[in-house]
């Protein structure tokens, strides 16, 4: 059957930068066909839209690189001596994380600072933060393995603390940047993905108050995720540095660095040292888990997970030794069912024909309404 | 010390000073005040009075003068992700997440779309405040007969079933089947609906529709 005259592919849609409100009707021609004999209406049925076809998950994507290859980053200044010494002469926090093989950047924002910190031996820097109060400064750090970690936590909170009562109001966060700069864009990939499986848990563990902030909101209460494919393949910076997850540093853009990095911007700002060390032990073991599986694994794990049930143990693959947080099937498939949405939600829409002089349109303007 | 209801909303560190920070968080943003009776009201901030209250409007233009230290209690919360109903057609509210200054629901941090129109371009749906009434506290029908009835009665060009699912008028030219319609799973199509029996045509979101097979009956499932 030939394609009317006025239908339109979505494909020829996306390219139409304006559309009528409301769109052109044709009552005449809805009412030929909605009476049309019978015949005519089987015909017209027989064309109803199939399930899509299948699409192979072993599709290659356009590239799939080590991020440093992908894009141009400064190089990292580690200050392997500084740390050294400072490793030889201090005692670490008694902690162990799920791997050492990974570079971190933290940055912890304070208030009620009113006498100057002593300069940091290592790892720090202190720098001034608009967006705090009372006598807030926000602490740097360069980049460190996990193991660095357990040094530069107790060294910054003892600096902190001498001759200062630092306030950690609900100003201020505690901003974590994971290096991906070694791994694959399908890497990448999978972590964005895997985070977004289990974003509830992150939030649950920074206080479901920062649900509603305006600085690190979900990413399955936007419709955002579809634009990581950009970001991670093509270098574009369609993403917004107020998500929870910030993939901005990734790629050049005016808004952050390109560090190279992926920003958790959930935990807020916290006294308790023990809470940075769990949080970015969680951090970790997403990055190791990203590693872990292919794509491919990870596309036809989401893509039945609903029906197996594999979630749960997915998660404790994910979780390590951390305490699970997600109790119930609803915060798991919430985020299951967002991903699979935004990733291949599209492909059934795309089968059908939408027109412009469809019922929708035409009822539309008999109710006055824009639709 | 105690802390105000305007020092809590905007991290204030004194009282005088939430006068100007609320200006700056909440100036024509949209919060919930929950009334004497724990009712709550959707409203809109508007400003402080020269008389030294915060003035708010209520979904009727009704304006409403709230002291410094009142009782009641005012918060801002984002309602998750969900299709609802308003004026004849299902939207969608989602959370927007771009560089602004404003912490209350407002056009620059929330998008309200009809997921049939944003099949052809990007616009979004002119909210107003009482659109954002019927996100916050949305209704669904009684039953999926109820919402067939509607679409086939031509009472409305689509109709969310829970906040997940709704259904649509038919959106295509090729099917001029009068009791067609399309099932959709937030704002993809994924199915639809023709005589006495839901057509899932999406294999991925199979298991989302099982899990909430309540909201298809007395109608059929073919999976």
């Amino acid at each position: 059957m030939p394609t009317p005259d006025s239908s339109i592919s979505i494909a020829n849609l996306a390219a139409t930068q304006h559309w009528p409100s409301p769109p052109p009707i044709a009552p005449a021609t809805w009412q030929t066909i909605a009476s049309a004999s019978p015949s005519i209406l089987d015909f017209l049925h027989d064309e109803l839209p199939q399930e899509p076809k299948k699409t192979s998950s072993k599709q290659k994507p356009i590239t799939n690189v080590l991020m440093k290859q992908f894009q141009s980053y400064s190089p990292l200044k580690l200050n392997s001596k500084t740390t050294a010494n400072f490793e030889k002469t201090h005692k670490p926090i008694d902690f162990t994380f799920c791997t050492n093989d990974a570079l971190l950047g933290i940055e912890i924002e304070v208030e009620n600072i009113h006498n100057q910190l002593p300069h940091p031996v290592a790892y720090w820097s202190i720098k001034n933060d608009g967006s705090l109060r009372n006598a807030g400064i926000e602490c740097v750090s360069q980049p460190v393995t996990p193991f660095q970690v357990t040094y530069a936590i107790p060294h910054i909170y003892e600096l902190l603390h001498l001759g200062n009562q630092p306030d950690f109001s609900n100003r201020t966060s505690t901003h974590i940047h994971l290096n991906c700069r070694d791994l694959t864009q399908n890497q990448v990939w999978n972590l964005v993905i895997l985070y977004c499986i289990f974003e509830k848990h992150f939030y649950k563990f920074a206080n479901t108050h920062r649900l509603n902030s305006i600085f690190c909101v979900p990413v399955y209460r936007s419709n955002i995720l579809h634009m990581a494919d950009d970001v991670i393949y093509k270098g574009t910076d369609s993403w917004s540095k107020y998500c929870g997850l910030n993939i901005l540093p990734l790629v050049p853009n005016n808004v952050t660095g390109t560090y190279g990095t992926i920003e958790f911007r959930h935990l807020h700002g916290t006294n308790d040292q023990l809470l940075i060390l769990n949080w970015i032990d969680t951090i970790l073991g997403l990055y190791k888990l990203a590693q872990e599986m292919t794509k491919e694994e990870l596309v036809e794990t989401l893509k039945h997970m609903n029906t197996t049930s594999c979630y749960k143990s997915l998660y404790y693959r994910f979780l390590n030794k951390q305490k699970p947080l997600l109790e119930s099937n609803k915060d798991f498939e919430d985020c299951i069912s967002h991903v699979k949405r935004e990733l291949f939600g599209g492909s059934y829409g795309q089968t059908l024909k939408i027109s412009a002089s469809s019922p929708y349109w035409i009822i539309a303007h008999e109710l006055s309404i824009t639709g | 010390m105690t802390t105000t209801v305007w020092q809590n909303l905007t991290d204030a560190l004194n009282a005088s000073m939430s006068v100007d920070e609320m200006s700056k968080k909440y100036l024509n943003t949209f919060l919930l005040l929950y009334t004497a009776n724990n009712e709550p009201l959707v409203v809109q901030y508007k400003g402080f009075s020269d008389d030294g209250y915060f003035l708010f409007n209520d979904e009727n233009g009704v304006r409403l003068k709230l002291s410094n230290n009142t009782d009641l209690q005012i918060i801002n919360k984002f309602p998750e992700r969900c299709l609802f109903n308003h004026d004849k057609l299902a939207l969608e509210f989602i959370r927007h997440p771009m560089r602004q200054y404003k912490r209350g629901i407002c056009k620059d941090n929330v998008d309200i779309y009809s997921p049939v129109r944003r099949l052809i371009d990007k616009r979004s749906y002119q909210w107003t405040h009482k659109v954002l009434k019927s996100a916050l506290f949305p209704q669904y029908p009684a039953s999926c007969q109820e919402a067939i009835d509607k679409l086939v009665n031509k009472e409305v060009l689509s109709i969310a079933l829970n906040e997940c699912f709704m259904l649509s008028q038919n959106v295509t030219s090729t099917q001029k089947n009068k009791q067609l319609f399309y099932l959709w799973f937030s704002n993809k199509l994924i199915g639809y609906f023709l005589k006495d029996t839901f057509h899932i045509k999406h294999s991925l979101f199979k298991q989302e529709v099982l899990d909430n097979i309540h909201l298809f009956k007395p109608f059929k499932l073919e999976i």
